[in-house]
């Protein structure tokens, strides 16, 4: 099977897996969720190593770029909570 | 769209096909898969946060919006490795045969791309010498040419094409020595080898002076042309040579390559005005 297409069809079965497992377990905080499926996808890519669009600049996919800032911003939200609290 | 994609394009293996077009799009199926994905994760991420207000929905719609970005950014046309290796195999057997021919033994030397193409010249035995890097580079571009007196081949390198593809460029009028581009010349034949061409799993690159010491693990092509390997470097150091001399925009040499276990090894030389 063409790596693309696997790349697809794990990164769906990841998601699927999260998705049921979490929410089977009662979580309901949304980072959570979204740092799994960043960790999912960055993992996914550097073991299958699919050819992607990158923006040159950065040396990044854009996908990756975005979970990537999201996975920051959820990060330096908890570190300033806990530090608040 | 959804059970078109999962039918014709995963059962059927036709994902990545060109045809069938989405009617009035202009996209492939791919592009139309992802486009629908991130449609679908678009509406049901926002209308399960603040209408059903259900943090699983919500992630759902999330998971089918990254699902088809990810979609989106994949290449739309993938050749299979096998035809990329076939052709790569037919053009390497048609320099090989010239060479036999021409009798062919010394290393070729990569020179600065001339409209966007590199060029190899490779030295014909009977003179021991090589003739002044000037002379080679205005020299006319024909098959066979005679540089001040030196008859060589002028060789358009498998690489050439691969390196300007990838989009790699060096600046015009340069006049920098190696360090001032060494960051570029390595990231440019990173890129190149491992995830544009996908010749070799890793590379590494270490550069002195105008030395560049080439590493790369698990070459992925190997090509039975033992007068074109000889002259010009195997298939994925003679790309990397193409890179060097796009990027640096000066003469590229392949002094010595080996085989270790899983590592392929180069010396590449870069400069030399002197030929």
């Amino acid at each position: 099977m063409d790596r693309h297409i696997l790349f697809v069809l794990l990164l769906a079965v990841f998601f699927l897996f999260t998705l049921v497992l979490f929410t089977a377990m009662g979580e309901g905080r949304l980072d959570v969720y979204m740092a799994v499926f960043t960790i999912e996808y960055l993992v996914l890519v550097e073991v299958l190593r699919p050819r992607r669009k990158f923006m040159k600049a950065l040396g990044l996919d854009p996908v990756a770029l975005g979970l990537v800032i999201i996975f920051g911003l959820i990060v330096t939200r908890k570190v300033v909570e806990i530090l608040v609290s | 769209m959804l059970y078109e994609f999962i039918v014709s394009g995963i059962i059927e293996g036709n994902l990545f096909s060109e045809e069938p077009k989405c009617k009035g799009l202009g996209m492939n199926r791919l592009t139309g898969a992802g486009v629908g994905l991130v449609g679908f994760g678009a509406v049901l991420a926002p209308f399960s946060y603040f209408v059903l207000v259900s943090v699983p929905l919500t992630t759902l719609g999330l998971a089918f919006a990254i699902l088809g970005l990810v979609m989106l950014i994949l290449p739309e046309y993938l050749v299979p490795h096998e035809v990329v290796r076939g052709m790569i195999s037919g053009s390497v057997a048609n320099i090989e045969a010239v060479l036999e021919e021409f009798g062919a033994t010394r290393k070729a030397i990569y020179l600065p791309p001339r409209e966007g193409k590199v060029y190899a010249y490779i030295p014909l035995s009977g003179n021991p010498s090589y003739p002044e890097f000037s002379e080679i580079v205005n020299a006319p571009k024909r098959i066979i040419s005679n540089v001040d007196g030196h008859p060589g081949l002028f060789i358009y390198p498998p690489g050439s094409d691969v390196a300007a593809l990838s989009g790699v460029t060096g600046e015009e009028n340069r006049e920098e020595g190696m360090r001032e581009i060494e960051a570029e010349v390595e990231n440019s034949i990173s890129y190149c080898i491992v995830d544009f061409a996908e010749l070799a799993s890793k590379v590494r690159i270490n550069i002195e002076e105008n030395k560049i010491f080439l590493a790369m693990k698990n070459v992925k092509i190997e090509v039975e042309a033992p007068r074109f390997t000889r002259v010009l470097g195997s298939v994925p150091v003679s790309l990397a040579a193409c890179v060097v001399a796009k990027a640096s925009r000066m003469s590229v040499r392949i002094v010595v390559e080996s085989q270790e276990g899983k590592w392929l090894r180069a010396v590449l030389e870069v400069g030399g005005e002197d030929g």
